[in-house]
């Protein structure tokens, strides 16, 4: 029997509100499944289990706030229940013995809650298809389908989610359907909903101002040929259908993560006055919400991943992100992060780096300039890159060697591919 | 081509649902007039592909990036 523990959501969220249980006592869950939902200022997680087992009692209460780390529910070994569909007899497990729940998605020596960036799914957690929770009363209501966001926002709101037009799959209401204005039905008894984008805004307000307070940034940046990137990538897309089209986001995921394994001092946190090594590179992407506000959910190993497998991550994380359905899994863990606004024409970002991380990579525009090649002018399709690191534990020196290799691996793709 | 037009604002409203539609001329950049980022412009492009059948490659997306842009390509392929 071990305790399911309120997991961390990323630096700067010590605690979240529970807005629904998925599961009862007697219900058999794997790890990876949604048990719960919570609200924290950032929107509606959903909360996986990190084992198989037998959910035997759940300890907390809807509506009620949780500190990370607290208990939330039991969970027991993964025995067959009766037929009634009772619990197996809990067996008290004498305090000294009792497993500690890991937290997942973070590494083993940084537990501590980190930046509200979102971090990706653990190499160990199962596909999405086999992590889908199975189907509880408490899934649904009035048999109507709707996203664990749209059910929270609505609760909020006090809307009836039957009297909401659904746009997702099979008609099922998302967090976009749930009207923003809304009359707020009688509810007594419920204290007044606080704003959503005002609670992202402090949100992001506080991790920045805590950002600029501790941590002593130097900026560098380098404009990048961008030629060879963008004639492999429309090579590699060339034969594909449109559902498997590769961005060049991916290949910038996947320079990043490469040039952190050869210089791993950009890689990690910085917590307790030292730098820690993380168990691998799990490169944050800052992804801007329509409803305002910004998330950076979290690619496990990107340096592992070929350029396919970091797009479909990407691709699954940004819908997550956009449709308030990110998971635990997916906010915690970021040991390096980047922000393009190349879509959105800036020609260069000076971003912030997302504290206990130690560095972040903006990417600017890719707009075709004057470049001198084989000293001749020539047109070529160029993109600032700009880190921003921390001093305590790198220089501008090695800061420049980054930067170059993030480069160098620009001007020659073939080595991002990756394995396939 | 109104069916055409239908559908492309119905998958737009999927991806935008808050922007004003009443202020989008035909020959308005989606991307810029919608703020569609490059995954956005993908889901859209992958949601008319779907919808019409018509596979979309990737040197003719930009094509797509208007009301117009998008009745054209399309209906030479239908």
């Amino acid at each position: 029997m071990a305790d399911f523990l309120m997991p961390s959501l990323g630096a700067d969220m010590d605690a979240a509100t529970l807005v629904e249980w998925t599961v009862k006592p007697g219900d058999t869950v794997k790890r990876g499944d949604v048990v719960a939902v919570v609200e924290t200022d950032k929107g509606a997680i959903e909360i996986e289990s990190f084992e198989d087992g037998v959910v035997s009692e759940l300890l907390v209460e809807p509506d009620a706030k949780v500190p990370v780390g607290t208990p939330l529910a039991r969970i027991g070994d993964a025995t067959p229940t009766s037929s009634g569909g009772t619990p197996p007899p809990q067996q008290p497990v004498p305090e000294a013995t009792r497993p500690e729940a890991p937290v997942p998605g973070t590494a083993p020596e940084t537990r501590r809650p980190e930046a509200p960036a979102p971090a990706p799914a653990p190499e160990t957690v199962p596909t999405p298809a086999a992590a889908t929770p199975k189907p509880t009363p408490a899934a649904t209501t009035h048999g109507l389908r709707a996203s664990p966001a749209a059910k929270a926002r609505a609760r909020e709101l006090g809307i009836d989610l039957s009297t909401i037009q659904g746009s997702g799959p099979d008609g099922a209401v998302v967090l976009t359907d749930v009207p923003g204005e809304a009359t707020r039905a009688a509810a007594p008894n419920r204290p007044p909903a606080a704003d959503p984008a005002e609670a992202m805004r402090r949100a992001v307000a506080a991790a920045m101002s805590r950002s600029k307070r501790e941590i002593p940034h130097y900026y560098l940046g380098t404009d990048i040929d961008m030629t060879e990137a963008m004639a492999w990538l429309e090579k590699h897309n060339a034969g594909l259908s449109v559902n498997d089209r590769v961005l060049y986001a991916a290949l910038l995921i996947r320079a990043v993560a490469m040039a952190a394994r050869k210089y791993p001092q950009f890689n990690g946190t910085y917590e307790g006055d030292r730098f820690h090594e993380p168990d691998g590179i799990h490169v944050g992407v800052a992804v801007s919400l329509r409803t305002g506000g910004l998330v950076a959910p979290v690619i496990r190993d990107a340096d592992k991943l070929n350029v396919d497998e970091v797009m479909a991550h990407l691709t699954k994380i940004v819908e997550r992100a956009r449709n308030g359905r990110l998971r635990n899994s997916d906010m915690a863990g970021a040991t390096i992060t980047i922000t393009n606004l190349g879509g959105r024409g800036v020609p260069v970002v000076y971003p912030v780096i997302i504290p206990p991380q130690v560095a972040i990579v903006g990417f600017g525009r890719i707009a075709d300039r004057p470049w001198v090649v084989d000293g001749e002018i020539a047109v070529r399709p160029v993109m600032n890159a700009t880190l921003a690191a921390d001093h305590r534990v790198t220089d501008g020196h090695p800061g420049g060697l980054f930067l170059r290799a993030i480069e160098r691996f620009l001007a020659k793709p073939h080595k991002l591919e990756g394995d396939a | 081509m109104a069916d055409l037009r239908a559908m492309l604002l119905e998958e737009l409203r999927h991806i935008a649902p808050e922007a004003d539609y009443d202020l989008l001329d035909d020959d308005d950049s989606l991307r810029d007039e919608l703020d569609l980022d490059s995954m956005d412009f993908l889901k859209f492009v992958q949601s008319v592909s779907t919808r019409t059948g018509v596979d979309v490659p990737e040197l003719d997306m930009p094509q797509l990036d208007s009301i117009e842009g998008a009745i054209a390509y399309l209906e030479e392929r239908l």
